[in-house]
């Protein structure tokens, strides 16, 4: 039985080899699908740790309280599109143990002005010792102070387009959303950097001046904790407080890994689509192999006959046709992959992207495409092993 | 019975009424009618036979490549049925020569010689070795590494009668073996053929139309429309 599947490997590896063009042709199906599933799945796992990175930098101290059950099954329920926070919310969350400090925070986007230039910017109302939620760095001046002051820090590029330089912002007065502002501070240039918002564009604004000057609703709540060490009890603690205060859970708790949690959804439901979508084109790989391979067990029923005269048995002209098509469809797999893993590389030079291929990706890719040989080898295989000898031999 | 028959002891073959017809669209041509046969141990016997008598038909029969209808057939003393691993039969007591030779191409001869013996399971050290040295006594030690088609006609034949010698058969079944060649070499391939028989004993049925040949074996069996002619 060895004997025979190592002569069947061999003899599948001098049949591709003797043919190399049409083995390449063949290949190429499996090439391009396992090439794109890999690099497909590779950039989006890419993104999903660069998003997971993102907000274990957020830090651990912080819990956010939104408005809406996005945890449960159904995101879209009409207690999770119209439910809001309220602003007594924020007291009751504060009472809570553990509990360093709580702000509300809103955002709204609005035209940013100065007398003779404007531009879109989103407004955000933070409290200042919360200004490292987002990690929020100054370029120059300093953060407001009071959570009612009339005084804002804006984003690079808002300072930038306005008034020409981040220095020359600070001190200004400056128009968002119809009312008048002192800049106070200027963020550093975020350009390039994945972040919650655009902060390049963005304006910072006191919690409490923002709620009286602007038309908002509470949607979001940042709790800031004493120790981070008893993140989960706390995260329990302001579920049962606020579920006391409202009467049904229309709200979310969710600490930083929560976020990444949420996101990294998204992106394992854009890897199965994608992923789903390219393996088509595996499938379309996997056809081409059965269509080459029953050419090849036509042009060489006289080897079959021949052999079979000589004392092979149909399960061993089964399996030699069947490792020929499986090999095939492997080194096609690992081109494949190696052109994925090439092209990652590449968009990682060129985009300042980290993709990540895992150990899974390649096991599945190498998986699949065995998977592709077997299934699409087997018919044209089972074909050949059942050729009769007396006619396979009279075969010209 | 089995005393009877001397199944197996002196006779390799003994065919008892064997019958095989071919349905075509529903018409059934009856080809051989009753063929009873017996080839004794070291004979080297010509089987004759006119286009469309039935001896292509009695070769695959003879040679396990096909079972017949009805009758029996022992090979080397078992009974050949259906239910029997065939290809295994094949393998380990028949050898096959062609006219077309019937080599695998892309493979060398040496890699064609071993064929026989990978599927008989035999390792590749021994089938090496043995493959060597079957060349070498049909006289092709000299071109171990080539393939098929580098070769002459003559040569690619005593690659097969090398191949047909590599499981050891009881018998080995020659189809028309020099009909692809000219004259000279076929006359050599014969000579071949016919040392085997008389110096190591081996049993051949030779399938041919040319008297010449017929007259060099030990008896001559003839076949007309399906019987095997007194």
């Amino acid at each position: 039985m060895i004997q025979v599947i190592v002569e069947d490997l061999r003899s599948a590896i001098q049949s591709i080899l003797s043919n190399k063009v049409r083995s390449f042709l063949t290949m190429l199906g499996v090439i391009i699908g396992v090439f794109s599933v890999v690099t497909l799945i590779s950039l989006v796992q890419g993104l999903d740790k660069q998003i997971r990175d993102q907000f274990s930098n957020i830090g651990s101290e912080l819990i956010f309280v939104v408005a809406g059950d996005i945890e449960s099954s159904n995101p879209f329920s009409e207690s999770s599109t119209f439910a809001r926070l309220k602003r007594t919310d924020i007291a009751v969350l504060k009472s809570v143990e553990n509990i360093k400090n709580a702000t509300p925070q809103y955002q709204l986007p609005v035209k940013v002005k100065n007398l003779d230039r404007e531009q879109n910017g989103i407004m955000i109302g933070i409290a200042s010792d919360f200004a490292s939620v987002f990690s929020l760095k100054l370029e120059a001046g300093e953060f407001y102070r009071l959570n009612n002051e009339e005084k804002v820090v804006v984003g690079f590029k808002v300072a930038n387009n306005l008034y020409g330089s981040p220095a020359r912002a600070i001190g200004q007065k400056i128009i968002a959303g119809g009312k008048s502002y002192q800049i106070k501070g200027v963020l550093k240039d975020n350009k390039g950097k994945q972040a919650r918002f655009e902060f390049n564009d963005a304006i910072f604004v006191p919690p409490l001046t923002m709620e009286q000057n602007h038309d908002v609703s509470l949607a979001e709540i940042v709790v800031k904790l004493e120790n981070p060490d008893l993140l989960l009890e706390t995260k329990r603690e302001l579920s049962k407080a606020l579920l006391k205060e409202h009467g049904e859970k229309d709200f979310s708790i969710l600490t930083n890994e929560d976020l990444g949690d949420i996101l990294g959804n998204i992106t394992g439901f854009l890897s199965i689509v994608l992923g789903g979508i390219t393996s088509i084109s595996l499938l379309v790989g996997g056809i081409g192999i059965m269509n080459i391979m029953l050419v090849n067990v036509t042009e060489r029923t006289k080897e079959i006959g021949i052999r079979k005269a000589l004392g092979a048995t149909n399960f061993s002209i089964l399996t030699q046709f069947m490792i020929e098509a499986v090999i095939v469809s492997l080194i096609g797999g690992i081109i494949g992959l190696l052109l994925g893993y090439i092209t990652g590389y590449i968009i990682d030079l060129v985009a300042n992207f980290q993709s990540s291929i895992s150990l899974t990706t390649v096991l599945l890719s190498l998986g699949f495409s065995l998977l592709v040989g077997v299934v699409f080898g087997i018919a044209p295989a089972y074909n050949a092993s059942k050729r009769d000898p007396v006619e396979a031999l009279r075969y010209e | 019975m089995e005393k009877e028959l001397n199944l197996g002891k002196d006779n390799v073959i003994v065919a008892i009424n064997l019958e095989k017809s071919y349905k075509i669209e529903d018409e059934v041509y009856p080809i051989l009618k009753g063929v009873n046969l017996n080839v004794k141990r070291g004979e080297l016997l010509a089987l004759m036979g006119p286009s469309g008598s039935g001896k292509s038909t009695l070769l695959n029969l003879l040679g396990v490549l096909d079972t017949p209808d009805s009758g029996e057939y022992y090979l080397d003393g078992q009974l050949v049925t259906k239910k029997l691993d065939l290809a295994k039969i094949r393998n380990q007591k028949v050898g096959f020569i062609f006219q077309t030779f019937n080599l695998i191409p892309r493979i060398t001869i040496v890699e064609n010689v071993e064929v026989p013996m990978i599927y008989a399971g035999i390792p590749l050290k021994q089938r090496k070795e043995r493959a060597l040295l079957l060349l070498q006594k049909v006289g092709l030690g000299h071109r171990l590494h080539s393939q098929p088609n580098q070769l002459s006609g003559g040569e690619r034949q005593r690659t097969a009668i090398a191949r047909a010698l590599a499981n050891n058969p009881s018998i080995i079944f020659a189809d028309e073996p020099t009909g692809n060649l000219d004259s000279k070499t076929g006359n050599t391939i014969l000579d071949l053929l016919k040392d085997l028989n008389e110096k190591d004993g081996v049993t051949i049925v030779i399938v041919t139309h040319d008297d010449n040949i017929a007259k060099m074996c030990d008896r001559i069996v003839k076949i007309k429309d399906g019987k095997i002619e007194a």
